[in-house]
């Protein structure tokens, strides 16, 4: 029922997508490196921000790449000879015999069994190692320099392990491997020239290389290859290097501490509280920067916008012009070519916009599409401190510990350790703790972890949070945070009950044992950091944005349309919206589902939230808010508590009981509600199959939770 | 070369010390796992921390390993075996 997704080489589907031709496009250079030998960092050094996620057909691991100007270096620079290459960043592997979908899509990029450009073996391969573990990590190139493709070896890290006084005989080293041998090291930008100068040369069509053939160290060998390759890369280094020991003896202490049982978890607990403590701390300004940015295009937009539309000359081009530039805009975000199906959805929209009355047609640009952007923007900030302090972190060699120490803890729940670190970051946001199970191998122990993330509290339930639990104990600030902590206690209890079912049923299967590196320990690279959270904000931004600006443009059209009649209209202003959401599919669907709700407490207004809430759940508060005939401004302040407690039944008892209360939030805690996260579920398992199965599963539990909540309170007099 | 007739026993109950790796039993991708990180028959390792999962210095590298993972890994004292890890010559005979 589960199976990794990333590969469909040889698919029917494959063979209708264009071979393109090498010979008149940039040569494909591969870098390549087991994990931790600051692979991507090198990447970065050499790419800086042209770098780009790139869509290979076939696969949804992500590949990132960049044009890159190699020359030949020359003291006169006029006289350089220059060459374009497309370097790749592939994901890290140990060996080209692969435990997980990330490395199986590096050894077939290596070997040239994808599709697209990457259908033929690359025109050179960069093999990454590290200078403080070159026997190990020699391993990996012993195996690629046997397929006898133009390799270059790039010894990264070389800064610290001459630190620690290690010594290494180049010339030795390339005569022992037959190929370019570059010392590098990322961080300080040293030897990037001359590995520039060797991909140059190795990539020049007009020197075509000697067929190669270099001797295989596994050669003849009837025991363990595995064995034989660490055996000669033994050889290699030891022939090669004159190893130091400065500096590795200080941190022994400190692993021995972060890897033990008691200590090791406290620590975990405490840098995972700190990391916390800086989301929550550092992105309240920029998420308010970016609520009033946009609060201010809103106003903008409404001052701007035109209030009839009677200058038809200025208003249809506007109208058509402004639908034609944001579907330009979200196609370039989502790289949808324009062909004659996506150049005819938009035009057909922009004419069916320009057509609308003018009134709406300022609603759907001011509450569709810039509210709807922000709703997504808005937890930009949080996404990206997460992403930040995680990659330190991972860089850092400390949360390879932390997998370690959790190890024993989530294994009860048939999940690896690895799981925790997603699941931590699910507690800002679920998507990058769902890009974050990447770093999980096994596809199962994987797809298990995406499932269950989004029970976890994330920062969009908060608004809820505080909505119930003032509706409930307003003036009692004890009982408040306790009910609040069970919110957040019920969320995790939750996600790991269902992993431990999911582990049984659905997925069934144990989850990985643990074998894993802990790298050594090393200064991370703030710039690595930096370059590597820009390309995951964007990689939100053009996933997310694109589609829940579809869905909230779609959602605002369910809550206008059809129109009220004017002669049906109340003549209170504050009623209108309330009247109008009434009218609308939001409101009749509201109605239609009222019945199904109704064991869990809710009337038809609540039911109108929770489908207006469907794409993002902290909208609830603000069409509760309009559903009981406040407006939108009434969520801001104290208003809408007041009002949801004066609620009252055609009988006369009031709404919001304690039973009600509790099993809106316990719903909340529990229901999907969330299109973004669905979105990237998506893009992470390959298929909108467990996208889907993740929506029934949390709205059935929800459903479930609540009606128990709801049924055992009244049973008890709440 | 000598052979590995001696207190041959498993990862997952040794105490702390060096160890050579004398057979992975383990098949699959726990087998490449194990083996793509340097646990493979020949290799000397030192079990550094014991528990579960445990801590083993393999060269350069850390590797923190499960014990259920390690009940699949047989090793000899790395005294009986040295001076020196067993040659290729001998794995490839």
């Amino acid at each position: 029922m589960s199976s990794p997704p990333q590969i469909s080489v040889g698919s029917s589907s494959d063979s209708a997508l264009p071979v393109v031709s090498r010979t008149d496009a940039f040569p494909v250079v591969l870098l390549v490196g087991n994990p931790n030998v600051g692979k991507t960092s090198l990447f970065n050094a050499l790419a800086g921000m042209r770098a780009k996620v790139a869509n290979y057909p076939g696969i949804t691991v992500d590949l990132r790449k960049a044009s890159l100007h190699v020359s030949a270096v020359d003291a006169d620079s006029r006289c350089q000879a220059t060459q374009t290459v497309e370097l790749v960043d592939l994901p890290g592997l140990y060996s080209m015999q692969t435990a997980s979908p990330e490395e199986d899509v590096a050894a077939r990029s290596i070997r040239g069994e994808l599709t697209g450009r990457l259908h033929e073996p690359p025109n050179a391969v960069v093999v990454v190692v590290d200078a403080t573990n070159l026997s190990r990590t020699l391993v990996l190139a012993s195996e690629i320099l046997e397929l006898n493709l133009p390799t270059i070896v790039a010894v990264n890290l070389i800064d610290s392990a001459e630190a620690n006084g290690t010594q290494i005989d180049f010339d030795a080293l390339r005569q022992k491997l037959d190929c370019p041998v570059i010392p590098v090291s990322a961080r300080k930008g040293r030897g990037l020239a001359e590995l520039r100068e060797a991909i140059y040369e190795l990539t020049q069509p007009e020197q075509k290389p000697l067929p190669i053939s270099r001797g295989s160290c596994v050669a003849g060998c009837q025991g363990c290859p595995f064995s034989a390759r660490f055996q000669w890369a033994d050889d290699v280094t030891n022939q090669s290097v004159r190893q130091g020991t400065r500096g590795q003896v200080q941190l022994a202490w400190l692993d021995r501490w972060l890897t033990s049982p008691a200590l090791g978890l406290f620590a975990l607990l405490a840098v995972m509280l700190g990391v916390f403590f800086l989301i929550f701390s550092l992105a309240g300004l920029p998420m308010d920067v970016i609520e009033s940015v946009f609060g201010m295009v809103g106003e903008w937009a409404d001052q701007a916008l035109p209030t009839d539309n009677s200058n038809a000359v200025l208003y249809y081009p506007l109208a058509i012009g402004g639908t034609l530039a944001l579907f330009a805009l979200a196609y370039w975000l989502n790289e949808t070519k324009w062909n004659k199906w996506s150049a005819s959805i938009a035009v057909a929209v922009a004419l069916l916009v320009a057509v609308l009355p003018v009134d709406d047609f300022r609603s759907l640009v001011i509450d569709g599409v810039i509210g709807g952007t922000a709703g997504v923007v808005v937890f930009l900030p949080q996404i990206c401190i997460l992403f930040f302090v995680i990659t330190l972190l991972e860089d850092s060699g400390y949360m390879a510990r932390g997998a370690f120490v959790m190890e024993r803890v989530m294994r009860r729940v048939g999940l690896p350790g690895k799981a925790f670190v997603p699941m931590l970051s699910a507690h800002a946001c679920a998507i990058p703790g769902i890009m974050a199970a990447r770093t999980i191998e096994n596809w199962r122990d994987r797809l298990v972890t995406i499932l269950v993330l989004p029970l976890l509290t994330c920062s969009a339930r908060l608004p809820v949070y505080v909505m119930v639990t003032a509706l409930l104990f307003g003036d009692d600030p004890m009982r408040a945070s306790v009910l609040f902590a069970a919110a957040y206690l019920l969320g995790i209890t939750a996600a790991l009950s269902s992993a431990f079912l999911l582990k049984k049923t659905i997925v069934p299967g144990e989850a990985a044992p643990l074998v894993l590196e802990l790298p050594n320990y090393r200064l991370p690279s703030l710039r690595n950091a930096l370059l590597t959270t820009l390309d995951r904000a964007i990689v939100f931004l053009r996933q997310a944005g694109t589609i829940i600006l579809l869905i909230s443009v779609v959602l605002w059209g369910l809550a206008t349309y059809p129109k009220m009649p004017e002669s049906e209209m109340p003549a209170d202003e504050m009623q209108q919206a309330a009247a109008q959401l009434e009218y609308s599919i939001a409101g009749r669907v509201g109605k239609v589902i009222e019945p199904v709700f109704a064991p869990l407490g809710f009337d038809w207004k609540i039911d109108v939230g929770i489908v207006t809430s469907f794409a993002a759940r902290e909208v609830v508060v603000s069409t509760l808010s309009i559903v009981y005939g406040l407006g939108e401004e009434g969520a801001e302040d104290g208003g809408l508590i007041e009002t949801l407690r004066r609620q009252t039944k055609p009988d006369g008892t009031p709404v919001f009981t304690t039973a009600t209360s509790i099993s809106l939030l316990v719903f909340f805690v529990l229901a999907m509600q969330c299109l973004p996260t669905q979105v990237v579920t998506k893009r992470e398992t390959g298929s909108w199959k467990w996208a889907g199965f993740q929506f029934g599963f949390m709205t059935l539990l929800a459903y479930g939770g609540s009606l128990i909540a709801y049924q055992t309170l009244t049973a008890m007099g709440y | 070369m000598a052979s590995v007739q001696t207190s041959i026993s498993v990862l997952a109950g040794a105490r702390k010390g060096f160890y050579q790796c004398v057979d992975v039993d383990a098949s699959g991708q726990n087998a490449i796992r194990l083996k793509r990180l340097g646990i493979c028959a020949g290799r000397v390792l030192e079990l550094v921390g014991q528990g579960d999962p445990m801590v083993l210095q393999l060269g350069n590298s850390r590797i923190g390993l499960s014990r259920q993972l390690a009940n699949f890994v047989s090793i000899a004292p790395a005294e009986a075996l040295l001076p020196g890890p067993v040659a290729q010559d001998a794995l490839c005979s």
